[in-house]
């Protein structure tokens, strides 16, 4: 078991990647405690005393909003025997009190009371609940880190905020989201991840229904069609059309460029398809009259869980949310046209992987010398089909593994 | 009238579980919605509240379901290639006619999904529907709720 997970020398990537249940103990210990994690959407909160259930890797957790307007990220387990202190899905409640012992706590994570306290020298404030070292939000994305190593949010997402604006920033409003669909993925969490990011050539395969119905409209050569990848493993493909078609979404991108809320240049691009994964388990797709978040949620080495949501600008007139509602709903639910056949295949290559040797490694060396010229966009660029991005992806992840544990909670 | 829809509801299943999703199709009215709201873990009164404002798990029309079958015809839709093998098992129906020539049937559902060599899984719901009479029986809507709040690959059709 000498060989690297990850090798750079023949750009393979090891089965146990995805199969190990050493290896997704040891990413949780690393990529989920050091990375900027997403948790929750600025609109899923009304108000102080809002607070969503959500997960940080593995962890259970409460995403709650204080009555300072400040974000916290605390585990839904107590600090006395691990009991859930919260029970619902979202709600609003500024005290958690655990079902097992009464044990209670703030929506900050502190505990503030503990019945039958008649324990000398019992210091409550040692006994705070598990939490993120820091909440911050991007463009109403809401992210949270373990690890007081890790770089600030901004930084983090680095070039790739250029992309997640074209998707977040048309309006003032800010967006919002509708949702939750949940569902299981029989496969490791970055399988998903990784088609999200840098695999437009699945369409013509796993989606082939689809073409064949006459559902594609894509210009692989164009430049405006590539894949695109940025320091600490983001990345994107962006795939025009062969022609823009007229639509009421159309019409409202237009709008949105003659009131100046998105550029020219943004203009053309939102014409295109774009689907992006920020390192290492959140996912944006985005068709002309479609936008979906997705969290990929690991459950176990060969269980993910995914939760998404349709997202749409919060002052986008009623016709433009509706349209997007129902795509994101016929594409991309658990039922939806294009997710059942991913779902499907995933499945597949999931219990494939879980039934080879352990030292079965997978090929990500297609398209490795064929750097496309540079395009007018941020970050590195590469033309379709090029595994490039996704063996970028996986050397991230390989390096924030051998970097260690960087948990923040001293406990 | 309870034998006659029941009669009606176990050749529509019998339909679905032997892949004649062409003759299902001509249960189905024109301006039929066939739709089933996500499940959340909060309370019910609240689950209700917030029914509308979540996105649905799918929300279909007689059109979209066409859509939805045909692509099927088309041998590239891997979730149902090789077919995966179903039973469904409808259950305690409820009949009450209402204004319109409108015949409103709650029934439970079991649908027994196999697929591969040995993967299994079981989906339960209710159906609430609405049925017209005014000559054949025709389903308006269907709404269909899924005892899951996290649901397995589903082909489509409860």
């Amino acid at each position: 078991m000498t060989a690297p997970l990850v090798d750079a020398s023949d750009r393979t990537v090891s089965s146990r990647v995805f199969t190990d249940p050493a290896v997704f103990a040891l990413e949780q210990a690393t990529v989920f405690s050091r990375s900027w994690l997403y948790l929750g959407h600025r609109s899923q909160f009304r108000g102080a005393g809002d607070f969503i259930q959500t997960y940080a890797g593995t962890i259970p957790l409460l995403l709650c909003l204080d009555d300072d307007g400040k974000f916290h990220a605390i585990a839904n387990v107590c600090a006395h025997r691990g009991g859930r202190i919260c029970q619902q899905e979202y709600g609003r409640a500024r005290r958690f009190v655990c079902p097992y012992h009464n044990w209670t706590y703030d929506n900050r994570g502190d505990l503030v009371s503990v019945p039958r306290q008649a324990s000398t020298g019992f210091d409550k404030s040692k006994w705070h609940l598990f939490r993120a070292d820091r909440v911050a939000t991007y463009r109403d994305l809401i992210f949270a880190t373990f690890s007081a190593e890790t770089v600030s949010l901004e930084d983090y997402l680095g070039e790739m905020k250029w992309y997640l604006d074209l998707l977040l920033g048309s309006s003032s409003a800010g967006t919002e989201v509708a949702g939750t669909h949940r569902s299981v993925i029989h496969c490791n969490w970055k399988i998903p991840a990784e088609q999200f990011g840098s695999d437009n050539w699945h369409f013509q395969g796993v989606h082939g229904s689809m073409s064949k119905l006459g559902r594609r409209n894509e210009d692989p050569p164009h430049e405006d069609s590539f894949h695109a990848w940025t320091d600490f493993g983001h990345m994107l493909i962006c795939v025009a059309p062969k022609m823009e078609l007229p639509s009421a979404f159309a019409s409202y991108l237009n709008e949105l460029l003659a009131k100046e809320q998105i550029s020219q240049l943004q203009r053309r691009l939102l014409r295109c398809s774009i689907v992006m994964t920020v390192f290492p388990n959140l996912s944006l797709v985005f068709f002309p009259g479609l936008c979906s978040i997705r969290v990929w949620h690991p459950r176990a080495a060969g269980r993910t869980e995914l939760w998404s949501w349709a997202l749409y600008n919060r002052d986008a007139p009623d016709h433009i949310k509706d349209l997007i509602r129902k795509q994101v709903t016929r594409m991309f639910s658990p039922t939806g046209m294009l997710e059942q056949d991913d779902l499907e295949v995933w499945a597949r290559l999931g219990s494939n992987l879980m039934n080879m040797p352990p030292t079965y490694r997978l090929c990500y060396e297609f398209g490795a010398g064929a750097e496309s010229p540079r395009r007018p966009y941020p970050g590195k660029t590469a033309s379709l089909q090029s595994d490039t991005p996704a063996f970028a992806y996986y050397a991230r992840w390989a390096e924030v593994l051998a970097q260690g544990s960087g948990g923040s909670d001293d406990r | 009238m309870t034998g006659e829809v029941e009669q009606l509801l176990y050749r529509e299943a019998h339909l679905l579980d032997s892949g004649r999703f062409r003759e299902w199709l001509e249960l189905l009215a024109p301006d039929l919605r066939y739709w089933a709201p996500v499940r959340a873990e909060v309370p019910r009164e609240q689950e209700k509240e917030d029914e509308a404002s979540r996105l649905p798990l799918f929300d279909e029309t007689k059109a979209s379901l066409a859509l939805r079958i045909g692509r099927l015809d088309t041998g590239l839709a891997w979730v149902e290639n090789p077919p995966t093998r179903t039973r469904r098992f409808v259950t305690n129906i409820v009949v009450e006619e209402a204004a319109n020539g409108l015949v409103l049937v709650r029934s439970n559902l079991m649908l027994f999904r196999s697929r591969s060599f040995a993967d299994e899984t079981i989906l339960v719901g209710c159906r609430e529907d609405k049925w017209s009479r005014s000559g054949d029986w025709l389903l308006k809507e269907r709404k269909i709720l899924i005892d899951h709040c996290t649901v397995e690959n589903m082909s489509l059709l409860l």
